[in-house]
């Protein structure tokens, strides 16, 4: 009867299914066996699932613990961006101050920041500014993003 | 399969609503299994609880080598079973034990009130039930979601041929206990 059973959930191989098939058309008997386990296969595929309470998934859900965080809008200001911002800012300062200097006295720091001070004396005053004025827009920007995220994701 | 997938990835993002999607979806098979187990129902909604939320506690360990279903069905095969061994109930196999099975509604009405008050899917439902609750789970596992044998075996740890093995003495003796009930009336 083992075989039967593995013709009707088609596991037997093709040409020994062609041979049972053929033994099941001309054997009255063979024919009632398999019919009455086909009628079974079809029953037992044909039942329903259970169903659980209509609180059921409302109760699973209740009981969850916060275990992912939630999720969390995804910040303005990319994290490159915010790295690039902090090379420039210094940038910017270390350019501002040597402008600076180089503007309004005779530098009395080390021959290297004497050189520096030269090459910045190449950029007019006026860009450093602008430099640092866009960083400092970018500072408040990026802290204004960092505040309102804190304030408004959702809680874990 | 892929919007299971979809949904684990947003679940593990923090969305409480794409896991609930997930306990919709399977919450009737998740408890038909641990009911066939536990046979009782109070007893089955609470495994189900725990099996999702045991899911839910170790989605990220998921490794989406198989089919979540399937990994779904073996943590709630196991829960069951073990609150079986909790319960101390004896689980025979149906290989050492045929004391297990009685005929159901025997001791009531004749077999002709019988035949005119219930369908054969109630027939069919009692005498899956009286199968011991392992066997019980692995004809619910086969065919409740057409897993294949291969896919029982996963989740019930057993060999697939001990699997194919154990699925045709259940139908046979499946079939012993429709033919009793329905007095022959139905298959042969």
């Amino acid at each position: 009867m083992d075989h039967i059973w593995e013709y009707i959930d088609g596991q037997l191989p093709p040409e020994e299914a062609a041979a049972l098939k053929k033994q099941i058309e001309q054997d009255p008997d063979l024919q009632a066996a398999w019919r009455a386990r086909y009628q079974l296969d079809r029953a037992l595929a044909q039942m329903e699932p259970e169903q659980p309470s209509m609180r059921f998934a409302k109760n699973v859900m209740e009981k969850l613990p916060d275990l992912y965080g939630s999720l969390r809008p995804k910040p303005l200001v990319p994290k490159v961006a915010v790295r690039a911002f902090w090379a420039c800012f210094s940038l910017a300062l270390a350019g501002l101050a040597l402008a600076s200097n180089s503007l309004y006295g005779t530098s009395r720091v080390a021959p290297l920041l004497n050189q520096a001070s030269t090459w910045s004396q190449s950029v007019p005053f006026q860009i450093w500014a602008i430099v640092a004025a866009v960083c400092t827009a970018f500072v408040f920007f990026y802290f204004l993003d960092k505040q309102l995220n804190k304030r408004f994701s959702p809680t874990t | 399969m892929e919007e299971d997938i979809r949904l684990i990835g947003l679940v593990l993002k923090g969305s409480k609503p794409a896991f609930n999607r997930l306990v919709v979806k399977y919450q009737d098979f998740v408890f038909s299994i641990a009911l066939k187990v536990l046979k009782d129902r109070e007893e089955a909604e609470e495994a189900a609880q725990d099996v999702f939320l045991k899911v839910y506690k170790t989605l990220g360990s998921f490794e989406k080598k198989s089919k979540f279903s399937t990994w779904l069905y073996t943590i709630t095969y196991r829960t069951a079973l073990d609150r079986t061994r909790k319960k101390s109930l004896h689980t025979l196999s149906t290989d050492d034990d045929d004391s297990y099975l009685q005929i159901a509604g025997a001791a009531t009405g004749s077999p002709d009130e019988q035949l005119m008050q219930q369908d054969l899917s109630t027939q069919l439902q009692l005498a899956v039930d009286q199968l011991q609750p392992a066997d019980a789970s692995l004809i619910t596992l086969f065919y409740l979601q057409e897993n294949s044998v291969k896919e029982v075996a996963e989740i019930t740890g057993l060999t697939v041929t001990n699997v194919k093995t154990k699925l045709h003495r259940l139908r046979e003796k499946l079939k012993t206990i429709l033919a009793e009930q329905l007095k022959g009336e139905y298959l042969e």
